[in-house]
């Protein structure tokens, strides 16, 4: 995949694999082209060039919402509903039970906030809002833009195994993450990318012996070695 | 497609614009019925003394019609914002990126946004039709084929100013630029059928393309066939610009050839338009069309 802004370019010939059922992470500093990357791949903002597969078939533009589902950083959608208005709505539309949008509630601590307006939640509990539509969502791709932001340690913490139970249900997640611990703590796979380029793919053993490195037991220490 | 409609509405209800403008239309229609009947009174006593005045008297056109010119004046001025709204306040939210990865996508999503609207609309006609119920509970005459007539016109006007909005709050990145560019439109309308009025010809030429001159047949108890389908034809277009223009994942390059055919296919389609000379004459005393006496000897 490729995206120039202008003159600027956001990304240059990005390529990279996820089997199903896994756990990646888009790992970069700021600038590096992780939000660029997940928008293009969710058919969201235009792309200069290149092909996106799911099981080995191309998925276009527009057939790209029946793959893939993506939610965006720092967004208050429905920002003068309530949570529950706005949790029912995606619930009702992607199917889910009752019981099912009641559990998601529940392992996100939603339950006290429902009658809140989207407007006035905070920061984190905006974000585990956010979390909740990606749940509820049914694409086998689910795409989280800074998961762990604005969670504190033992949200985050709570957060990182409901991921993997996400995962465990048979959907793939991708999850841009900038905080390297916390990509650590989730993910199974990374995906590197420094300055609109991949600058390493793989677990973190087979990016460990591609940046030469293989002792490392660290992100940080491989993600430095390769930028 | 229910749960999408009920989102629309409770995202509308929520909203002030939605009761300022219910706020603002109520007293408006409010003063226009009290200032007409007040005229109409004045001109009928006048008319008691010469019964020849008597006969160009009707209180569609003393009454109703200037109480729902201030209808008019809230769907230009008001009611624009309220349709921006519905998208430009998705898109700057980051609602519209979510709702655009749902399973049923634009094709539920326009038409629940145009049903919210439509129901805005609804509660800006609800002051005119207390004013209805009212001067009729007074004793006021009404003939209800004129009155449905020009309740026709107003929501072909509605429509076709919802579906200027919508295509202004898709193609713009803020909610302002979008209340510009429609603004410029329903404003420069109103401006350019104001200054027609005595200016040269080709200002009077140009002022027929004005969304003010698709109202006035049916303020006239008109219904003219050819201008309801280019009205309808119009917003449909609109509409279809508005689909196109509304994906963020589309380029400007798509869109621009997008809207390039879909104006073609618009052009096509209303050339036969032109041949739809029909119309119907709802108005009560037939003011449209010939009297009985010319229309016998004509046949």
């Amino acid at each position: 995949m490729s995206k120039r802004y202008g003159d600027v370019r956001a990304l240059e010939h990005v390529g990279f694999e996820i089997p199903p059922n896994s756990i990646a992470g888009v790992i970069g500093p700021n600038g590096a082209g992780k939000t660029t990357l997940l928008l293009g791949l969710a058919g969201l903002l235009p792309i200069d060039g290149g092909t996106i597969y799911w099981n080995d078939r191309t998925i276009s533009g527009y057939s790209r919402s029946h793959t893939v589902f993506y939610v965006e950083d720092a967004i208050r959608p429905h920002a003068l509903l309530s949570l529950a208005s706005t949790l029912g709505f995606y619930g009702s539309v992607f199917q889910r039970t009752k019981a099912h949008c009641d559990d998601v509630i529940d392992r996100l601590r939603l339950r006290d906030f429902l009658r809140s307006r989207v407007c006035d939640l905070s920061k984190g509990t905006a974000k585990r809002f956010l979390i909740a539509i990606g749940v509820l969502s049914t694409q086998p791709v689910l795409m989280l833009d800074e998961p762990f932001d604005g969670l504190d340690l033992k949200q985050t913490l709570e957060l990182a195994p409901m991921l993997r139970g996400i995962s465990a249900e048979g959907r793939t997640l991708l999850v841009s993450i900038h905080q390297l611990r916390d990509a650590e703590r989730v993910c199974d796979r990374f995906v590197l990318l420094d300055n609109g380029r991949i600058a390493g793919h793989g677990t973190l053993a087979e990016l460990a012996a591609h940046a030469g490195r293989p002792q490392a037991e660290r992100l940080e220490e491989i993600f430095l070695a390769l930028t | 497609m229910r749960s999408y409609i009920q989102l629309e509405l409770r995202s509308l209800l929520a909203s002030r614009g939605v009761w300022v403008l219910l706020l603002a239309t109520g007293p408006l229609v409010g003063f226009s019925l009290i200032q007409a009947i007040s005229l109409y009174n004045e001109a009928s006593r006048t008319a008691l003394v010469t019964p020849q005045m008597a006969a160009g008297l009707n209180p569609f056109d003393g009454v109703i019609i200037p109480t729902y010119g201030s209808i008019y004046l809230t769907l230009t001025l008001l009611f624009p914002f309220v349709a921006i709204r519905t998208i430009a306040e998705d898109k700057q939210s980051g609602a519209l990126r979510l709702l655009l990865q749902l399973p049923s996508q634009l094709t539920t999503l326009l038409p629940s946004k145009v049903a919210g609207v439509i129901f805005a609309w609804l509660l800006v006609e609800l002051p005119g039709l207390v004013a209805l119920l009212l001067w009729g509970y007074f004793g006021g005459h009404l003939y209800a084929p004129e009155i449905l007539c020009l309740l026709l016109g107003q929501f072909l006007y509605g429509m076709i100013v919802m579906a200027i909005c919508f295509v202004s709050a898709a193609a713009t990145d803020t909610a302002s630029t979008a209340a510009l560019l429609a603004l410029g439109c329903t404003l420069g309308s109103w401006v350019l059928d104001f200054a027609a009025t005595g200016g040269t010809s080709w200002l009077t030429k140009l002022s027929g393309f004005s969304l003010t001159a698709s109202l006035r047949p049916f303020e006239q108890g008109l219904l003219v066939w050819k201008v309801f389908a280019g009205v309808v034809l119009a917003a449909l277009v609109l509409f279809a610009l508005t689909l196109l223009w509304l994906h963020p994942g589309r380029s400007v390059l798509l869109k621009v050839c997008g809207s390039a055919a879909v104006l073609i296919a618009c052009s096509a389609l209303s050339l036969p338009l032109h041949r739809l000379e029909r119309s119907i004459d709802l108005s009560e005393d037939q003011r449209n069309s010939f009297s009985p006496a010319v229309r016998a000897a004509l046949q």
